[in-house]
């Protein structure tokens, strides 16, 4: 007897204090998006800024507000939100709080993937975001391959994750050492993570990624939450639970090889945005449409930090995301284990 | 005092046989490693130059390149494998590596910082940063990780180290992002070499080494007290947190004097510790031996490979390791994955 | 396991695919031409009109721009262009940041002395691998220089946005037809080609001081704390000794642009003169190897530390007039070797 899901997509919406902060979420997305097509380095007062949304504005003006400045903050908010509920699935799917594809070696297998193509082929438009899926998808099957057998739960995805992703790192190092200057600052300036030049092309692609896997995501949520319960549990109330964990499973990968594959690795936001989110809803197990939003006002601000505070210097936004990131997961252990 | 039965025959067997095949390996691999190199130097003119060093070129390559090259790589491989064991047994993670304490990371940062701050340009000058940054980075490492409860500590360690050695890579990302001379010297720094060092970098090293090995053998027994669990140990009467202190600070002084003198070379702490499980069986009194012998069998041995396969140029031995670690590692987890303890 | 045999089998062609990209990347295919440093531009390339005359549509290396009236305010993307734009009497409005962190190399500020106010108004765009592009936007330049290597197309649609753009080939040994490329879409070309022939002129009787076969020969190496790199022939200075008639030793005749050579191998940088410099201030690897002082040239007293930039860095005119006068002066002071 199958449990009644259709119902279960917005079981996160009636906590009400997740209604408030999905609300807050919305509103400071919206206004570090807005910020962040306002301010630059190219000087943009209020009145020609209005002027040009409303279509009006001088050349330069217009250009670099629709084609820089938007399109950025479009794959900022994309990407942010792709990982972020990436990461929330992976965590609830390992009921580990950091499992993260940065943990899973998806990340660093998609930097290897898109090095390579850096190295043979040149960076084109095609080529990179096709090494980076390749090298992500070849690298989270072979790490799923590993623990076929004890499925994925607990501490054995996070060490497999960390040796494969410790062995890729090699590799990535090793390629790097081969390359001419030239390309490797090239390559490293990607392997960041950065959205430098992005453009309508990556913000097409990841809008049409995100509304088709994002909806799915959402969709699949229901058995999320019954998977939490625990596997027996989840079994007898009549779900599936190899069909799920692998419908999930592909979802998430696919989100963040989308990511990454328009905005090169940026780490950190599937690992802290879930949590952070969580810890301000307090709301039981993990809610992907405030992940989401998390992840998406955290990218924006992170890209924004990026963009202005060492300009002309262009700081890759991934660089932001890790030296945050970092921090906070310094701050969440020692807190954690105070506490205990 | 031990829990464990007495060895068998065969063991014991096992252990002397593979005693006596590291030694003359070790010996081979000496011998290699000073005859071998990018300029082919013939048997007797080696001869010559070895018992009677003139001038010549030959002979500055033997005595002022191989030799320091050579026991910079035994005292490194050393060092990486009994700072690899020593790492497993704390974390009693088979897949631990004495860099993920963050110690590469703090070396590493504090390279950079000597390179593109300091203006720095030689070795001496890096090996007393380094030796500094992995300190700083083990000191902060372990004071993260200690206030949680013993048993949670293990895994606590390795988070700790990551959370570390994210915050501490993005620094050096940011430097070395800026200043592309130090990334142009950086990316080969953090590969892990042997070449271009003298002996300078060897001798403020030694002493360190040394100290953490006497620490590690020290403390191989109370490790296999505790290696079945944490309460086997306090049933023997052991107190946990000497044991834990002191093998952090063991680890720290041989994985930060490896690096600081030869940059972060990758796998060999964690590959060395099972090859030898292997041999000698599953006690950390002499895993740890044994690995200050294995060490320098794999670190030499690549570093020969890496001179040979890429003249005019070399390749360096953290990537040879890389490449050799690699298939073992993974083949380790597979092998890990069919009932050990995790 | 059924998986096993395909999991070993994925990872042994997972690791060749890498080490052969690896390798991949360093092969370079030896076409040797007339002269190393190629002398005219490809047919088709430039905009085979007069000078002055605007609008006018220049073919480069990436497709064509067409640039309506003559470029007074010029940004350069790939600092070894800096040279070339100087050299024709504009002082670039922006520029990116080369690898030492000058916006300007000290050989430019020596040699451009008299336009030192204009050069220190030049506007800051970043680093090379990632120029501020709205800082690009508000300087409204005519005219944007950037090389091939470091372009992706989807940058170049975004730069073609802010102004026309040029794209020349880069990499040292192209500097004579890079700067001629650049001179034709200044409306320029005039000056570059009597700058070119001046050059020539004087390389040719620099090398008519003595016969091919008893010219000395002269060794390129860059040295940083990890390695030593040595130039071929077919490298900046490689092309300008090439034009001085100076020999190269048999170690860097190869094909390609430079190679590195490992520390045991030092005496693949001898030959009657040594030119170096360091990347990072630091010659412990060169100069303080134990390997140096039985080099001839070190030995003779023939090894001369010279500047980065101009050497190995920056491939331009001025460049290339320091590198032919350091060579010229140093190893005519001595009669060559018989």
């Amino acid at each position: 007897m199958k449990p009644k899901l259709s119902h279960g997509i917005w079981a996160e919406l009636a906590h009400q204090r997740t209604r408030i902060v999905l609300g807050l979420l919305l509103a400071a997305g919206v206004a570090v998006s807005l910020m962040g097509l306002r301010l630059g380095s190219y000087a943009l007062a209020w009145q020609p800024f209005l002027a040009t949304l409303w279509g009006g504005g001088d050349d330069m003006g217009r250009m670099v507000l629709l084609d820089l400045r938007l399109p950025r903050a479009l794959v900022a908010l994309g990407a942010g939100a792709a990982l972020a509920t990436a990461g929330a699935i992976f965590q609830s799917l390992s009921r580990n709080p950091l499992a993260s594809p940065d943990i899973i070696g998806l990340t660093t297998g998609s930097a290897t993937g898109a090095l390579v193509m850096i190295l043979w082929l040149g960076d084109q438009p095609l080529n990179v975001p096709l090494g980076a899926l390749v090298g992500g998808l070849a690298t989270v099957l072979l790490v799923y391959l590993f623990s076929l057998q004890r499925g994925m739960h607990g501490q054995r995805l996070v060490l497999i994750g960390l040796a494969i992703a410790a062995m890729l790192a090699s590799v990535n190092d090793f390629l790097l050492t081969r390359a001419e200057l030239d390309q490797a600052l090239q390559a490293k300036m990607w392997l960041h993570g950065s959205l430098q030049g992005s453009g309508w092309l990556q913000a097409q692609r990841l809008g049409l990624g995100c509304a088709l896997l994002l909806p799915l995501a959402w969709l699949l949520s229901p058995r999320l939450h019954l998977l939490e319960m625990g596997d027996e549990l989840a079994t007898s109330l009549g779900l599936n639970v190899r069909r799920s964990h692998a419908y999930l499973t592909l979802v998430a990968v696919a989100l963040t090889a989308l990511a990454i594959a328009c905005a090169g690795p940026i780490g950190f936001i599937a690992l802290a945005a879930p949590q952070l989110a969580r810890r301000l809803c307090r709301a039981p197990g993990i809610g992907l449409w405030s992940a989401a939003l998390m992840g998406a006002v955290l990218c924006a601000s992170a890209d924004l930090l990026a963009r202005l505070m060492l300009a002309p210097f262009q700081i890759p936004v991934g660089l932001v995301t890790s030296a945050l990131g970092g921090a906070y997961l310094v701050y969440l252990l020692a807190r954690e284990w105070q506490a205990q | 005092m031990t829990v464990f039965p007495a060895a068998t025959p065969a063991r014991r067997l096992a252990r002397g046989v593979g005693l006596l095949l590291l030694l003359a390996a070790l010996g081979g691999l000496v011998l290699a490693s000073v005859s071998l190199g990018s300029r082919p130097i013939a048997i007797g003119r080696l001869w010559d130059v070895l018992w009677q060093p003139d001038g010549s070129m030959e002979s500055a390559i033997v005595w002022q390149m191989r030799m320091p090259r050579t026991a910079l790589g035994l005292a490194v491989g050393a060092a990486l494998g009994v700072a690899g064991g020593l790492m497993q047994a704390l974390t009693r993670n088979p897949l631990a590596d004495p860099g993920l304490l963050g110690i590469n990371a703090g070396a590493a940062l504090a390279v950079v910082l000597a390179m593109s701050v300091f203006g720095i340009g030689n070795y001496l000058g890096y090996v007393g940063f380094a030796m500094l940054g992995a300190m700083l980075a083990a000191i902060g490492v372990y004071l993260l990780s200690s206030g949680a409860a013993p048993s949670a500590q293990r895994v606590r360690l390795l988070l700790a180290g990551m959370a570390i050695s994210a915050c501490l890579a993005s620094c050096t990302g940011i430097i070395t992002l800026f200043d592309s001379n130090t990334f142009d010297a950086y990316r080969f720094w953090v590969v892990g070499a042997l070449d271009g060092r003298n002996a300078k970098v060897l001798l403020p090293m030694l002493p360190l080494v040394l100290a953490g090995i006497g620490i590690a053998l020290c403390q191989a027994r109370a490790l296999d007290a505790i290696a079945l669990g944490d309460e086997f140990g306090q049933a023997l009467g052991l107190r946990l947190k000497p044991v834990r202190i002191w093998s952090f600070i063991a680890i720290a002084l041989l994985c930060g004097a490896a690096t600081a003198a030869a940059g972060p070379i990758a796998f060999v702490g964690l590959v060395i510790p099972h090859a030898v499980r292997l041999l000698v069986g599953p006690h950390w009194r002499w895993i740890l031996p044994y690995g200050l012998l294995a060490g320098p069998v794999l670190v030499l041995g690549s570093d020969i490979v890496g001179r040979l396969i890429a003249v005019p140029s070399e390749i360096e031995v953290g990537i040879v390791t890389a490449f050799v670690g690699a298939p073992v590692l993974l083949g380790l987890v597979q092998r890990s994955r069919r009932g050990s303890a995790v | 396991m059924p998986f096993r045999c395909c999991r070993r089998k994925a990872l042994v062609l997972f690791f060749a695919a890498l080490v052969g990209s690896g390798c991949r990347a360093d092969t370079t295919p030896a076409k040797p031409p007339a002269f190393a440093a190629p002398r005219k531009l490809a047919a088709g390339l430039g905009s085979g009109i007069a000078d002055g005359v605007f609008p006018r549509t220049v073919v480069h290396y990436v497709g064509k721009t067409t640039i309506a009236h003559r470029p007074l305010r010029v940004a350069v993307l790939s600092t070894g262009q800096n040279d070339g734009v100087l050299t024709l009497g504009l002082v670039p409005v922006g520029t990116t940041r080369d690898d030492q962190g000058n916006l300007y190399a000290p050989y430019l500020l020596d040699g451009f002395a008299d336009r030192l106010t204009e050069m220190r108004h030049t506007a800051d765009l970043g680093v090379r691998s990632a120029p501020d592009l709205e800082v690009l936007a508000t300087l409204r330049p005519d005219l944007i220089l950037v090389n091939k290597a470091m372009l992706t197309s989807q940058m170049q649609a975004l730069y073609q946005r802010i102004a026309p753009t040029v794209v020349t080939r880069g990499n040292g040994v192209n500097w004579k037809i890079d700067f001629l490329l650049l001179a034709d879409a200044l409306g320029r070309t005039d000056l570059a080609r009597a700058w070119l022939a001046r050059y020539h002129a004087d390389a040719a009787a620099l090398a008519g001081r003595w016969p091919k076969e008893t010219a000395p020969s002269v060794s390129f190496v860059q040295a940083n704390a990890m390695r030593n790199r040595i130039m071929g022939v077919r490298s900046f200075a490689g092309s300008i000794a090439e034009d001085l008639g100076l020999q190269r030793p048999p170690s860097q005749r190869f094909a390609g642009n430079s190679q590195d050579i490992s520390a045991e191998l030092l005496d693949q940088a001898d030959a009657d003169w040594i030119f170096y410099a360091a990347r990072d201030k630091s010659l412990s690897g060169l100069t303080g190897s134990p390997l140096w002082p039985r080099l001839r040239g070190a030995a003779q007293g023939h090894s001369v530390r010279v500047g980065l930039d101009p050497f190995y860095l920056n491939a331009g005119p001025l460049a290339a007039r320091t590198v032919l006068d350091t060579l010229a002066h140093t190893t005519l002071l001595t009669p060559p070797t018989p």
